[in-house]
């Protein structure tokens, strides 16, 4: 009872301002825009929507591209921090302050790098390439990725190197003394340990690659390149139009795909 | 297992740690600004307050004086358009009994105490309080009947026996003349006229000045003896006109070179009697000069800071900058910190230190009845404050009367002795004295509150919300725009705005749906159906339907467009036969190119923004065809059309960096250029072509005019994409969410009707087919302005031009009413694509972007957006 007690103000925190309304958008996902009953007809709506199943791939062609790219980067970054105690930390500092820069100035810099009067053309210029508006091609995709993997790299790091000190240090001793090597250290204790910690970053990492939208937003407003046009440019159109019967079915779709991805993969780590 | 929970603990209050951390410097990119919104309506909140509290010290402030002074706070409706049933027997205190010379109104606690403390500004009162309950109490506008002969105001006063006084212009052979109005501005009569007095012959009066003691101080322009030669002397006479009625020349003794032009005197008021303040036209001083002898008592503001008008509350001097207001006080020549706070309010808001003509005010004050009290009325509202105050007070909200009207300009304001003020306006040309009586009967805010949004500020709403408002008393039409300019507020933020609050119930009535996805709110059902409202319209003024129905869906309006405008191409009569579409303008531009290597420019660009928009507005329903897909192959004609017409043009550099400059709009942002048919440009041989997307009878009168002196001008509607297009304007939906749809009905039916559409001529043509009968009705004979100019011919001879701009002949009339009649295409008016394809056809032409580029741009995006 007690325990209940302790975990209510959140709890009604979370219910009042998260769950009751996500219950209001699955109950406009089967109205119209003014409350009458329509049925299934916005998921038909939503499902045979061109821009819709275009975002939705973008988004999921971002995400496959960067999470694993992202925990295999920040993986090494850890491992190898975790073996210099000193330099260590500064180190460690390094990685954190992408994540402490505003997004407004993120975004500043990347226009002065990629737009058509910016330095990367002014290199290319002097290689003896044409300008090109980056934004406006298919790199825009990759700015995009670089640009969320080099902020949450310090992001994950963190996260690995609480989970590497998890692990006891008394088994690698007793590895090293039975003679293994420092890969056959990391497959067969560094890896097994930390597959839990691997689950809830994974998680945290998926639910920070939305925060993307931001970047690309405010570098190239409500209609980007095609690359990089993400869910969320596309309910922030369709809000614009008062289109909230689609936005609630392609919601409720997100919200239900997002839902099922982390229950696997909740199910892939806990069977270990 | 311990261990990989330990794990798992240590990783999750890791990610909280962090989380909190990076949270804390978030910034959400699309949280609409809702500060605006409750800034406004605790404004008009604070304004029932305070009026309330003035209403109740009025009130009782006259109930401890007699009878015959409060009738003149009863004021009638203004709809009745009696005047004021004032008492006119002087009030006698020895014959009221209940009249007692020992009374002291701090007894009964009904001596005005000033504002209470609790209210601070007008931005922070409590809301709650002044709205529950029905607050009464505010002052009602009622227009004086006219001055006959008044054809323009110089001051505003009244004398100490409660007599009226103004001093004008009669018409221009009698000059300067003064009416006096014995019974509070029913009647007027001419008392003297400054020709009889003084003996100067058709005396035109520049500006002068009332003292309460009867005197006049004119200063005049004897324009029947105007000398050309600068000998020196000054051409203007100044007089003062004595109580008694005598003539007494004066000769002010002005400093020298003081910047301005001898003598002519900008401004001047009494500032005691004997006494006054003068300013000279372009000088920054003011001198305090005696108005007998004309003797040099004072000199103000000598360091020379920018003038350019001053008002005066007695001893109080107020030099209005262009950004800033000097409190002057006249004793003793120092600034007056008591004004502190007065100062402060005046120029928190520019507006009220903008000059816009010369004779007009954006600020103008008088000194109240009270010790240190003054008053003073902008488009805002009349405010009072006492010297040394801490707080500006709102006595009458200019929204619920002509003040916020935008064709209302402000003249001279007076406060009388029981509680009302005059305002002198001038009114789209006419001279009108407002009276402002306090009615203790009527509500602070009229019941009925309707609410209007439109994006961007429509001035033709506003104008005729005054006019709705001063009609009908009972409503409240207040006024929402969702971009006002000052903020960085963009158009999708402002509609995602308008959004939540429609969906939260609390939307507006009334939309104008410039800017709107219009199309999708009546898919949703936003809309409600007007039809029946144009229905009576249509039987008593008859409406010009191809407009009206351009948006028709299933047979229902919903959206409907109030004005309109009608693009056309200019220029010789025979090349216009030819041009049949965009690509056809183009192949005659560089025909005439061929033919004349000269002339700078053959279609007159000025601005890269401004006239690729015109063009777009012209040719947009050619972008998207009758199913709603979007045509790849149209962009790039209109583009490559573009470039032709803008490659033929000669630009000087300076003119080129102007031109080529896409960052031109925002400093061109304020005015429209897309409307005007330039005309002396033709007569002076700059140009060949001009195109413009005419949006009243004028932009026709002058250039016919015109066209006069230069036979093979003509003009044709400009079918750029083959179709009879017009642009709609004004578009508008009542939404069906709201609670008062009968009531918006009403207003919408008053924006429709003659009234409405007749008088205040932007936006576009009136729909309303008697007010466009009204607009083009001008004759053939009547001179509406003269343009002149002089351009260097061949031969390097100056030549002038003058003509008048008159009426359109009936032939004219016969053919515009044929090319309306014709119109049945609207332009496309979804915002989104006409910013897209706007930015990137300039950018495109500025040289920006590769023509692929720009197409490649437009095609994605248009896509994306169609599809969604």
């Amino acid at each position: 009872m007690t325990g209940f007690l302790f975990l209510l103000p959140s709890l009604a925190g979370v219910v009042v301002f998260i769950l009751l309304p996500f219950a209001d958008v699955v109950r406009r996902s089967f109205t119209s825009v003014l409350g009458a009953f329509v049925g299934l007809a916005n998921y038909r709506t939503v499902f045979s929507n061109s821009a819709f199943l275009r975002a939705a791939w973008n988004t999921l062609r971002f995400t496959a591209v960067c999470i694993p790219l992202l925990l295999l980067l920040s993986l090494a970054a850890a491992v190898c921090l975790q073996r210099l105690p000193k330099a260590g930390k500064v180190l460690k500092s390094a990685y954190l302050v992408p994540m402490a820069i505003p997004v407004a100035s993120v975004v500043l810099l990347w226009k002065l790098v990629f737009l058509r009067g910016g330095i990367l053309n002014g290199l290319l210029a002097w290689a003896g390439k044409a300008p090109t508006d980056w934004m406006n091609t298919d790199g825009a995709f990759f700015v995009l990725v670089f640009s969320y993997l080099w902020k949450n790299l310090g992001y994950d790091v963190i996260l690995w190197l609480a989970g590497l000190a998890g692990i006891s240090p008394e088994i690698y001793e007793a590895a090293r003394v039975d003679g293994a090597g420092e890969w056959r250290i990391f497959a067969s204790i560094t890896m097994p340990n930390l597959l839990p910690s691997l689950y809830t970053i994974a998680v945290l990492s998926f639910l920070n690659s939305f925060k993307a939208f931001r970047e690309a937003y405010l570098v190239a407003g409500d209609y980007p390149h095609e690359s990089i046009y993400l869910l969320q440019h596309l309910f922030n159109n369709w809000f614009r139009d008062l289109a909230l019967d689609k936005m609630a079915a392609a919601a409720v779709v997100t919200a239900a795909v997002i839902l099922a991805l982390v229950l696997v993969l909740q199910r892939a780590w806990e069977r270990e | 297992m311990k261990r990989s929970i330990r794990g798992k603990l240590a990783v999750i209050l890791a990610a909280m740690v962090l989380g909190t951390a990076g949270g804390c410097q978030k910034k959400d990119a699309d949280s609409p600004p809702k500060a605006q919104e409750s800034a406004d309506s605790q404004q008009s909140g604070e304004s029932a307050e305070t009026t309330q509290k003035e209403g109740d010290a009025n009130g009782s402030q006259s109930g401890a004086d007699a009878d015959s002074q409060q009738s003149g706070a009863n004021a009638k409706s203004p709809q009745t358009q009696e005047p004021d049933q004032a008492d006119t027997t002087e009030y006698n205190p020895w014959d009221d009994p209940s009249y007692d010379p020992d009374y002291d109104p701090a007894k009964d606690g009904l001596e005005y105490a000033g504002p209470p403390a609790s209210v601070q500004d007008n931005e922070s009162a409590d809301t709650t309080s002044a709205q529950s309950g029905a607050a009464m109490g505010r002052y009602t506008e009622q227009a004086l009947p006219g001055i006959e002969g008044l054809a323009a105001l110089s001051a505003l006063g009244s004398l100490e026996d409660g007599t009226l006084r103004v001093l004008g212009m009669a018409d221009m052979d009698e000059g300067a003349a003064v009416w006096d109005s014995h019974d509070g501005g029913t009647t007027w009569e001419k008392t003297y006229t400054a020709a009889e007095l003084s003996g100067v012959e058709s005396p035109y009066c520049i500006s002068g000045a009332l003292s309460p003691d009867g005197a006049v101080f004119l200063c005049m322009h004897p324009l029947a003896s105007m000398s050309a030669a600068g000998d020196g002397s000054s051409q203007y006479v100044y007089g003062k006109i004595t109580a008694d009625g005598t003539w007494q020349q004066v000769d002010l003794a002005l400093p020298d070179a003081d910047g301005g032009s001898d003598g002519y005197l900008y401004r001047i008021a009494y500032v005691q009697p004997g006494e006054i303040l003068v300013q000279v036209l372009g000088g920054d001083a003011i001198y305090r000069m005696d108005d007998s002898t004309g003797e040099l008592l004072q000199t103000y503001n000598e360091e020379g800071a920018y003038v350019g008008y001053f008002e005066n509350a007695g001893e109080i001097l107020y030099a209005f900058g262009s950004d800033n207001v000097m409190a002057i006080d006249c004793a003793t020549g120092e600034a007056d910190p008591a004004s502190s706070v007065l100062t402060g309010e005046l120029e928190s808001d520019s507006s009220n230190l903008e000059l816009m003509s010369s004779d007009t005010f954006p600020t103008v004050l008088c000194s109240g009845q009270q010790e240190g009290e003054v008053f003073y009325a902008t488009k805002d509202g009349i405010y009072r404050f006492v010297l040394g105050g801490s707080v500006v007070e709102q006595v009458a909200d200019g929204t619920l009367n002509s003040l916020a009207k935008p064709s209302v300009q402000l003249i001279a304001m007076l406060a009388l002795k029981d509680g009302s003020f005059l305002i002198a306006v001038r009114d789209e040309g006419q001279i009108q004295i407002l009276h402002y009586t306090y009615d203790a009967s009527a509500p602070t805010v009229p019941d009925t509150e309707l609410k209007v949004y439109s994006l961007t500020e429509n001035r033709q709403i506003q104008q005729a919300i005054s006019v709705f408002q001063a009609r009908n008393p009972d409503y409240y039409v207040s006024y929402e725009v969702g971009m006002t300019g000052s903020d960085a507020v963009t158009a999708s933020d402002a509609l995602r705005t308008l959004n939540t609050e429609i969906m939260a119930g609390s939307g507006p009535d009334i939309l104008i749906l410039d800017g709107m996805p219009a199309e999708s709110y009546i898919r949703r059902g936003i809309l409600l159906d007007i039809s029946d409202v144009l229905q009576t319209v249509k039987e008593t003024d008859g409406l010009w339907e191809n407009i009206t129905n351009a948006f028709e869906t299933d047979g229902k309006l919903y959206a409907v467009p109030s004005r309109f405008r009608i693009p056309v191409l200019a220029g010789n009569a025979d090349t216009l036969s030819r041009i049949t579409d965009l690509a056809s303008l183009a192949d005659e531009a560089q025909r005439l190119r061929e033919e004349d290597g000269d002339v700078p420019q053959i279609l007159e660009i000025s601005s890269l923004y401004w006239t690729v928009r015109a063009f777009y507005e012209a040719y947009s329903n050619g972008l998207v065809d009758a199913d709603g897909a979007f045509q790849a192959d149209a962009v790039r004609n209109f583009i490559e059309q573009m470039k032709r017409l803008l490659d033929l043009n000669h630009y000087t550099d300076v003119q080129a960096g102007h031109v080529y400059s896409t960052e031109a709009r925002e400093e061109e942002a304020g005015y429209d250029f897309t409307t005007v048919l330039g005309m002396p440009e033709f007569l002076q041989k700059l140009v060949k072509l001009g195109q413009a997307n005419i949006d009243g009878a004028f932009n026709l009168e002058n250039f016919l005019s015109g066209a006069k002196l230069d036979n093979s001008l003509s003009y044709i509607p400009f079918r750029a994409s083959g179709a009879s297009v017009f642009v709609p304007n004004t578009v508008v939906g009542i939404s069906s969410q709201s609670e008062k749809a009968q009531d918006a009905k009403e207003f919408v039916r008053f924006l429709f009707s003659r009234d409405a559409q007749a008088g205040y001529q932007e936006g576009g043509f009136p729909v309303n087919r008697a007010a466009f009968e009204a607009q083009i009705g001008v004759k053939e004979t009547e001179s509406l302005a003269s343009t002149a100019f002089s351009y260097e011919d061949e031969d390097g001879n100056i030549v002038d031009y003058v003509y008048e701009v008159t009426g359109l002949a009936d032939e004219e009339k016969e053919k515009l009413r044929k090319i309306v009649e014709t119109l049945d295409t609207p332009s496309l008016t979804d915002a989104v694509i006409e910013e897209l394809v706007v930015s990137q056809t300039a950018q495109c032409l500025a040289g920006r972007i590769s023509l692929e580029e720009a197409v490649t741009a437009v095609s994605q995006k248009m896509s994306l957006y169609l599809q969604e």
